[in-house]
């Protein structure tokens, strides 16, 4: 087997922005801000200065699914939970319960007022629930994984899933489609059924009180977090729910925040 | 005589088969067989049995039987039971069968059973696709090997790949870590295979399944699951004695779909039910 299909393969998993570099360095950033700034020869001697001073790493801690294979001492290894709970109260300091739906896991996780985890819940080995389920349904429908969101937003009287396995899923999206059932409400269905497990998992791990945040992949897709509001209201009362744009990197900053923690 | 026809609707392939039965000489004139794929599933249902019907070359069916998940086809003059169904079509293929296994595309069925095949007892796997006939359908779509190879491969393995319980899905990222590991192939295959048959025996021994089991679904072809299968269950037998002893045939798939036109020819026979079900508009039904 090649290395070019087992990366293929793997791309499956992963939206691709995921694995786009960034577009712009940050001395590249602070250039053109700079640019746009009238009479601005005092600040950019001292920006310049400081872009200038050169960068060591002073720590750095891995992560995530794969945090097993990155080259790095066992002490410099946090688990993804830890992690996703210190980057999301460092994007939203108010933070007190987490949402990450991944690739292949979910998690919800209740931090203290530090980030900290106080405790969570996590599906286990089973893609119900987790975005690889909406991946699974977009080959089923071979739609592109960012079409799935659009279409089932146009949906008026979404369906009911009853299935709760991936792949009986897929049966019962096949069957519906050919009793004659329109695709965006099937759509809507099977995005409310991935929420519905994820609904299950906030309940276990001690619900929504206070400040909500949601990450992972899955909360770039609008039919998902649409569904996630619904569903929160009916259980917990209206509330907003954050979401950065930058929340596929909530376990990195993390990770990063660790790392800074025991650098210091 | 009576000539009856079983259709035996699959959550992946859609089985038919023609039957002569008169009293206890019951022969199989034809059988067919077709994938659902994504098409609808009266169409399939409608061609599979046309195959079947014009293979056997009869004029007429007295009785059309259907099993499985066929609520209400048009064709249909009755329908049975999948479990009563798979048990009257495992007692045809294999007279000693005292219990069945069906392996099929999304669900495994154990069934237990008398000699006459009254159901004893009956468990089906639920809730997920785990150890189906998909799941080992996508793992081998991973791992670039065709339906065909799956069982000689598995044959071929000198050190199985432990394979704890996974999903379906899932299983994707699972076989690609252990390509990149290095596992041959064939390793990989019979792992999947061991944990399949591991969940299967549990399946069969939670109905006090023992003596000859017959194996049908479309998986019953496959004889690496069948030698892990054989495995297993000499392994959890070990306490109690004599190991089960586990049948295929060449027409386990059609085991549901025999056992419907068996019940078929019955019930056409107790009711004392007259005139055709279907009659073939080509030839001229004179006889």
């Amino acid at each position: 087997m090649s290395f070019d299909l087992l990366a293929g393969l793997y791309d499956k998993c992963i939206v691709k922005v995921e694995n786009e570099p960034p577009g712009l360095g940050f001395q590249e950033h602070i250039g053109r801000a700079l640019e746009r700034v009238e009479d601005s020869s005092a600040v950019r001697a001292e920006i310049e200065g400081a872009v200038a001073t050169p960068l060591t790493v002073i720590g750095s801690v891995g992560t995530g699914y794969g945090r097993a294979r990155l080259p790095f001492p066992k002490e410099q290894i946090r688990s993804e939970i830890l992690c996703h709970g210190l980057g999301a109260h460092a994007l939203f300091p108010g933070t007190r319960t987490v949402l990450d739906i991944g690739g292949q896991d979910t998690k919800a996780i209740q931090v203290d007022a530090q980030g900290i985890v106080t405790g969570f819940q996590m599906n286990d080995r089973c893609a119900a629930g987790c975005g690889r389920y909406l991946g699974y349904i977009a080959d089923e429908m071979n739609m592109g994984l960012h079409e799935l969101a659009p279409l089932a937003l146009a949906s008026r009287r979404p369906v009911r899933i009853t299935s709760t396995c991936t792949v009986f899923a897929g049966a019962e999206l096949r069957e519906r489609l050919s009793l004659g059932e329109k695709r965006e409400d099937i759509l809507a269905g099977l995005h409310r059924a991935v929420i519905l497990r994820a609904m299950s998992l906030l309940a276990r791990s001690g619900g929504i009180e206070e400040e909500f945040t949601f990450t992972g992949g899955v909360a770039r897709n609008a039919a998902a977090v649409a569904a996630l509001g619904t569903l929160v209201a009916e259980n917990y009362g209206r509330r907003r729910i954050n979401i950065s744009p930058d929340s596929i990197y909530t376990g990195a900053l993390g990770a990063a925040l660790f790392a800074r923690r025991s650098a210091a | 005589m009576r000539i009856t026809a079983g259709i035996d609707v699959g959550t992946a392939a859609v089985k038919a088969v023609v039957m002569r039965v008169e009293g206890r000489d019951q022969t199989i004139l034809s059988q067919a067989v077709r994938r659902i794929r994504r098409r609808a599933v009266a169409s399939v249902v409608e061609e599979t049995f046309g195959a079947a019907c014009s293979a056997a070359g009869v004029a007429a069916i007295d009785y059309v039987a259907t099993t499985g998940e066929a609520d209400e086809s048009p064709l249909a003059t009755g329908h049975f039971y999948g479990m009563t169904a798979h048990a009257r079509g495992a007692l045809h293929l294999e007279p000693r069968a005292r219990a069945v296994l069906d392996i099929g595309a999304l669900h495994a069925r154990a069934v237990a059973m008398d000699e006459r095949g009254k159901v004893t007892g009956y468990k089906m796997t639920s809730q997920c696709a785990s150890g189906s006939g998909q799941f080992l359908e996508n793992i081998a779509r991973y791992l670039g090997v065709s339906q065909a190879e799956i069982g000689p491969l598995s044959l071929a393995s000198s050190r199985p790949e432990p394979v704890s319980s996974i999903c379906a899905v899932l299983a994707e990222t699972d076989v690609i870590n252990m390509v990149s590991r290095g596992v041959a192939t064939a390793d990989i295959l019979r792992g999947i295979h061991e944990s399949m048959a591991g969940r299967f025996a549990r399946l069969l021994q939670s109905i006090g399944a023992g003596g000859v089991i017959f194996v049908s679904g479309g998986l019953a072809a496959d004889e690496g699951l069948e030698a892990a299968l054989r495995e297993a269950l000499g392994r959890t037998a070990r306490d109690s004695g004599i190991p089960p002893e586990i049948v295929r045939h060449p027409l386990s798939a059609y085991a549901g779909a025999i056992g419907a036109a068996l019940w078929g020819a019955f019930r056409h026979a107790r009711l004392g039910m007259g005139g055709a079900a279907w009659t073939a508009t080509t030839a001229t039904a004179t006889g």
